[in-house]
């Protein structure tokens, strides 16, 4: 028992040796490419908001890198809006005189957009209208909530 | 494509982060900017709009790009706290890679849940092939290192200030200083205007000759439309009545404030002789005003100043009687309250008189002894 236990780990340190290595390779490879790309995140908006949360680095690369990682989540965001936003245009085909799916304009759109974030967590919701009457704001009292 | 963020990625994965997401995002976002990071908002939401242009997208709705660049700063802002307390928990202050990593890993939504080495986990070969695979577009203007930290304004020291501490040794030097006094008293303002004297003296005595011809004017039309003496003034004062009534306020010498006792040597006060003089003291006005108002037809008025300056403001060696008169800014027709019998006379003498001329004669008895009011005519 001590010995298979034994083996595997040993089995498992050898594979983690060569997996380290090939992980170091890995990093080493993503952080040189970083510099090469230019996230569409500004530079100085990350480090603005990384300050504030507390992190603290002065490398350039690491700083890419979270810039580099919110724009994938925003880009992953926007794709699943656009096949949402896609589907619903190409959905009704009741009349096909008045709409042409080809060249209809993709818009996003809250609704497209709160469907998307669902899938990740997300919860948005959006009043589609206000039902308020045109005293809103005007005085407390009498406003209706 | 991922699955659904609720599914339970292993031990590692923080149940919080998506949670509080969640529950955060449905409190209300504000479409319009408020508050100090309304620039990083602003920043961002351009961002966002180049990525979802990037992306496919021809346009978008304005509360669509406002929640999703809120989402961008919140996910900057949850990795950046998760790297952070990753960091503090292994005992450092500043992050490294592999901090970084592990925060990237409870964000995402990889569904791997290996216990493999993190780093081996599909976070960043996920990103390895986004990077790999799209081509950079960098963000469009130039965006400034914000925020921008101004130098606060340091408060001088009492001993920048200079030694006004007059002693007060009680005071260490290094507390910031006393307010300056004009903040809590009332301090004298003086004028900034660079006064020329001798021009002064000029202006001043052109007024008062502006005044003296009104005057005569005054008289001249009085006394040739009029026939008959004119009502006599107090006497034995007419001399220091006409030079009082030469006289204008500005240098009345009068006004000065009083010297203190025995400062200066002065005459004995004469009483006034009233009882005894008969008509011959009284003088008429025009007689008074005689040789000033030759004076004033020959020459020009405004010549030599010098000379009738100096002569006009010298101040009479006797002290002459002082008339005190009640009621005196009263510029109307009725009678001044008279505190000589003299104005007996001119009661009887207003029945014969027409209303112009009494007008102007209570004017002129008005103004000869209120010397101050001359500068009115």
């Amino acid at each position: 028992m001590m010995s298979g236990s034994g083996n595997s780990s040993g089995a498992a340190s050898t594979a983690g040796a060569d997996g380290r290595h090939d992980d170091d390779a890995a990093l080493t490879e993503l952080l040189s490419s970083l510099m090469d790309y230019t996230p569409t995140i500004p530079d100085e908006l990350v480090e603005h908001y990384l300050g504030r949360s507390g992190f603290n680095c002065p490398d350039l690369r690491l700083t890419r890198l979270v810039a580099v990682a919110t724009q994938k989540f925003i880009s992953d965001i926007a794709s699943d809006a656009l096949q949402h936003s896609k589907a619903r245009v190409a959905a009704p085909i009741k009349d096909n005189k008045s709409k042409q799916p080809k060249d209809k304009r993709l818009v996003l759109t809250m609704e497209d957009l709160s469907k998307a974030l669902r899938e990740y967590g997300v919860n948005l919701k959006h009043p589609e209208y206000f039902a308020d009457s045109p005293l809103t704001g005007t005085d407390p009292p009498t406003r209706e909530e | 494509m991922s699955d659904g963020g609720e599914e339970d990625l292993g031990p590692y994965r923080n149940p919080r982060t998506s949670a509080s997401i969640e529950s955060s995002s449905t409190s209300s976002h504000c479409a319009s900017a408020s508050g100090p990071d309304e620039f990083g908002r602003a920043v961002s939401k351009a961002a966002v709009s180049q990525i979802l242009q990037a992306t496919g997208f021809d346009g978008f709705r304005k509360s669509a790009v406002d929640a999703l660049s809120d989402l961008t700063i919140r996910y900057i802002l949850s990795l950046g706290k998760a790297t952070s307390s990753y960091a503090n928990l292994a005992g450092r202050t500043s992050a490294n890679l592999f901090d970084l990593a592990q925060g990237l890993e409870d964000l995402s939504n990889s569904g791997s849940g290996s216990k493999k080495c993190f780093v081996d986990s599909g976070v960043l070969t996920e990103l390895n092939r986004f990077v790999k695979a799209g081509d950079p577009v960098p963000f469009s203007q130039f965006v400034p290192k914000f925020p921008i930290c101004r130098a606060p304004k340091k408060t001088q020291t009492m001993d920048q200030i200079g030694d006004e501490l007059m002693g007060k040794k009680h005071i260490p030097g290094w507390l910031p200083a006393f307010p300056a006094p004009h903040t809590y008293m009332h301090t004298p303002v003086w004028p900034d205007r660079k006064g020329d004297p001798r021009e002064d003296k000029i202006e001043q005595v052109r007024q008062r000759r502006k005044a003296e011809k009104s005057l005569l004017n005054l008289q001249k039309r009085i006394f040739g439309s009029g026939v008959g003496g004119f009502v006599p003034v107090s006497t034995g004062t007419s001399n220091s009545g006409a030079d009082k009534g030469k006289r204008v306020v500005g240098d009345n010498p009068f006004l000065a404030p009083p010297l203190p006792y025995g400062a200066k040597e002065v005459s004995a006060i004469t009483p006034p002789i009233e009882a005894d003089t008969g008509p011959l003291k009284r003088k008429s006005v025009l007689e008074a005003f005689g040789p000033t108002i030759e004076a004033a037809n020959n020459t020009d008025l405004n010549a030599d100043i010098g000379a009738d300056s100096d002569s006009r403001d010298a101040i009479p060696v006797k002290r002459p009687v002082v008339h005190f008169k009640l009621g005196v800014n009263k510029k109307s027709v009725a009678l001044p309250l008279a505190l000589d019998d003299n104005r007996d006379k001119l009661v009887f003498r207003e029945d014969e008189r027409d209303e112009k001329k009494r007008r102007a004669e209570m004017i002129l008895k008005e103004s000869m002894d209120n010397p101050q009011d001359l500068t009115q005519l």
